[in-house]
């Protein structure tokens, strides 16, 4: 290794144990404080907050993310220094290619995990603490021939959940101009379903909210949402159990949250059912630790709770609601 | 030499001379006047499927250990199967929670006993009448003295959570839409002599459970066009493992020539020591005159053995697939709950959870370090599973390890060679298994839950017996009275070698 890269290394190496004990580096996060009668959020904060008792906090990507949204949808205050260990452990996750990973241990990028990383230091007003150009080239670099993105250099094909992230990704990057409009429309069109909604595979398959969503959410970033995808995708949304109060089929916490945000992103929003949603939180949320479970009558886990309060951020159910960036 | 040197050294001849004299213990031929026993679970939970027309994941195959001791002097005496000849006792065991009746009635394990001989040829699951697992045991039987682990075992009861009359019992969420069932049914261990009187009993939690496969694969099945079914879900695994390099889309698969697709076991080909096995046996071996059905594009040639274990394929898949990981779960390499049990049920429910917020992956690693440490090439190898003096090679654990056991003030350093791996470690003395006072690995007392902490508290509930500040009868077995007459009644750490 050359000298001029040590030096460069020992520079980044000083500027990251500055960033931790800099207490400017990052602005206390503190909103008004989540009230519920349905919730005892006392109990929610403290079940999110054990993973702060951990010495490799905040542990990985996904947790990180957890952790910060969480705690600012309910209003709870990051003190500076969790923030800057998060902003630093984020930073480090950038590789040479200007994608991020999964944790310390990996050095294979992803768009899975540069979408949700990007969205943590977004929450954190940290958007600027990591090389956005190299973010905007490796998005760009997953771009294939079909229209689609892949996941990673490894894992080069297209799906509909990885054009998604990588439109994401690029519209948070201002990068959305690299997009070949056309082809990249007429990849995310091919998922669309005969029952009106978008499914996670081409061909036979049902649809679901989440693709539906992700469909939805690439056709605005575009500018390319119609009436008619609009109003089949409301036709689809109207079947699921999230609308319909008779669908036998049972709910689960990330449809729920996809349904919602789905009908947002075809502008109608005030089809939302909020009673039912919240009523599905209700049954999710386990009283003993106030964490939530991801189906009825599972225990509870950081990333369904996350969920959850961003399924309560969007009915408006929680106050110190944050500024929605990223819809991972 | 420092002192503090010396201590530890002087400890650890002693421990050895002892450990040398320690087979003496259990053959001493006075004979007990009265006996005590304590069992567990090998494993702290078991999963078994729903569903067994398909494919099989996990049997129901349970595994419950016992040590007994005998009490004629001041020091009790190891029973082993020598000495209880001589003694005439037997250890025999019964489940509480699973009967012959509502076992048998029940719609899931009625599949297990309609497509477990199409599994295991050769194998009959209910003889007589009675419920019969794949080691021979059925739900009540005898014990069987272990020479190599020192310990009385039952090996693949078949425990399975069923719907409790009980309805509190209840609370393992179905998969598949029906009614809650029991995942901690109990099972009762009993001592006794030649005439069946009962010397000695106790109860251990047989922990049974559904993993989380089915909240995926149903939907997974729905997003690609089959019915939201086990057999729909079945059918897309079949083609999802058609489109990967062995080019077997196992629903063209008919191993028993009946002229439909399935049962198949997946060990058939891939090598999984948890079914016992030390290589796959291969379908033609098992099902020489199997069928390749109609409309297959792989043919004979193309069934072989894998390279990889079952385990490997299976976490490897599920962590390294970006389908799962960006439509299912970012996190599934350290969300073991996707899979194992934790629908209401909880694998790692012991005092670890309790008191600190270690996680799976900090004893064994998570997948991704797994797959990279090669654990998985060689799973259930004592080498792979974490020890209480360190983690599993590969996982890089946030927190200490016990790396010394401190009792009244001296600390003497833990020896991984003496101990082993908690699962079948032995000391105090090298005679009593570490789960005898700890409890079920993934359960060590004192547990989260209420029930895996009725032994223990049981055993040390005499109200003679005291406990310091922060310690109760759920903790350690830890009272010396309760083995050594002479000895104190209060709680404390015993000497660990």
């Amino acid at each position: 290794m050359s000298i001029a890269n040590n030096i460069l290394r020992i520079a980044a190496a000083l500027t990251l144990v500055a960033a931790l004990a800099a207490p400017g580096l990052a602005k206390e996060k503190a909103k008004p404080k989540a009230k519920s009668a349905e919730f005892d959020f006392k109990k929610t904060n403290a079940f999110i907050r054990e993973m702060e008792s951990r010495p490799d906090f905040p542990v990985a990507t996904v947790i990180a993310n957890d952790y910060v949204y969480t705690l600012l949808a309910m209003g709870e205050k990051i003190d500076t220094g969790r923030q800057n260990a998060i902003i630093v452990s984020t930073k480090l996750a950038q590789q040479k290619d200007g994608g991020f990973t999964p944790d310390k241990s990996i050095k294979s990028s992803s768009i899975l995990y540069t979408d949700i990383a990007l969205e943590t230091l977004a929450l954190l007003d940290a958007g600027n603490a990591i090389d956005r150009n190299k973010v905007k080239t490796f998005a760009l670099s997953l771009k294939n021939s079909d229209g689609g993105f892949g996941f990673s250099s490894e894992a080069k094909k297209s799906s509909l959940a990885t054009t998604y992230m990588a439109v994401h990704v690029l519209k948070a990057v201002n990068g959305l101009d690299a997009v070949d409009k056309a082809k990249t429309l007429e990849y995310v069109k091919g998922f669309a379903k005969k029952e009106g909604g978008f499914g996670p595979e081409k061909g036979p398959g049902r649809p679901n909210a989440r693709s539906t969503y992700m469909a939805a959410y690439i056709l605005n970033a575009l500018f390319a949402m119609d009436s008619v995808t609009a109003k089949n995708a409301l036709q689809y949304l109207e079947t699921t159990p999230y609308l319909d109060k008779k669908s036998k089929e049972s709910p689960d916490l990330d449809e729920q949250l996809y349904a919602i945000r789905a009908l947002k992103e075809i502008n109608a929003g005030n089809r939302v059912d909020k009673a039912l949603a919240l009523n599905f939180m209700k049954r999710l949320y386990i009283k003993v630790n106030g964490g939530f479970g991801p189906l009825e009558g599972y225990g509870s886990t950081p990333d369904s709770t996350t969920t959850a309060l961003r399924i309560l951020s969007e009915i408006g159910k929680v106050k110190g609601v944050p500024v929605q960036v990223a819809k991972r | 030499m420092n002192f503090k040197k010396l201590v530890p050294a002087l400890a650890l001849s002693a421990a050895a001379l002892i450990a040398v004299a320690a087979p003496a213990l259990a053959g001493r031929t006075v004979t007990p006047s009265s006996y005590k026993v304590v069992a567990w679970n090998d494993l702290g939970m078991h999963c078994a499927c729903p569903t067994f027309a398909g494919f099989l994941l996990l049997p129901p195959f349970n595994t419950v250990r016992a040590q007994v001791l005998g009490f004629g002097s001041n020091d009790p005496v190891i029973i082993d199967s020598t000495n209880a000849g001589t003694y005439g006792v037997t250890v025999s065991y019964a489940m509480a929670d699973n009967t012959e009746t509502t076992l048998q009635a029940d719609p899931y394990f009625q599949q297990w006993i309609t497509y477990s001989p199409k599994l295991f040829p050769g194998f009959v699951p209910v003889v007589g009448g009675k419920v019969q697992g794949l080691g021979g045991k059925g739900i009540s039987g005898t014990m069987t003295y272990d020479s190599t682990l020192k310990d009385w075992t039952a090996v693949g009861i078949p425990a399975y959570p069923l719907v409790d009359a009980n309805t509190a019992k209840n609370i393992m969420t179905d998969p598949l839409g029906g009614a809650k069932r029991n995942p901690y049914p109990m099972t009762n261990v009993f001592v006794k002599n030649s005439t069946g009187t009962i010397l000695a009993q106790t109860s251990t939690v047989t922990p049974v459970a559904f993993g989380g496969c089915c909240s995926c694969h149903l939907s997974l099945a729905s997003a690609n066009g089959y019915p939201a079914t086990p057999t729909g879900s079945f059918a897309y695994l079949g083609k999802m493992h058609g489109m990967n390099s062995s080019k077997i889309d196992f629903n063209y698969l008919d191993p028993t020539g009946d002229g439909s697709s399935g049962p198949i076991r997946c060990s058939w080909c891939h090598w999984d020591p948890a079914m016992g096995e030390s290589a796959a046996p291969g379908l033609a071996n098992v099902w020489p005159n199997y069928v390749i059905m109609a409309g297959a594009t792989f043919t004979k040639a193309d069934v072989k053995v894998s390279q990889y274990s079952f385990s490997d394929v299976l976490h490897r898949f599920h962590s390294q697939n970006t389908k799962v990981l960006t439509q299912y779960d970012a996190n599934v390499a350290t969300n073991c709950y996707d899979c194992h049990p934790g629908n209401n049920v909880n694998c790692y429910r012991g005092s670890h959870k309790a008191k600190t917020t270690l996680w799976c992956v900090d004893c064994h690693g998570n997948l991704n370090q797994r797959t990279a440490a090669g654990q998985m090439a060689q799973p259930w190898k004592a080498s792979t599973l974490p020890s209480c003096t360190a983690a599993s090679p590969g996982a890089s654990p946030a927190f200490a390890c016990h790396a010394n056991n401190t009792v009244n003030g001296t600390v003497y350093p833990t020896s991984p060679t003496l101990f082993g791996k908690f699962i079948n470690g032995r000391g105090h003395k090298g005679s009593i298994k570490c789960q005898t006072c700890h409890g079920s690995a993934h359960a060590e007392a004192p547990s989260t839950m209420t029930l895996d902490n009725t032994q223990l508290s049981t055993l040390q509930g005499s109200t003679s017996y005291s406990f310091p500040a922060g310690k109760d009868k759920t903790y350690a077995l830890g009272v010396c009275v309760y083995c050594h007459p002479t000895k104190t009644s209060t709680w404390g750490v015993p000497p660990h070698l």
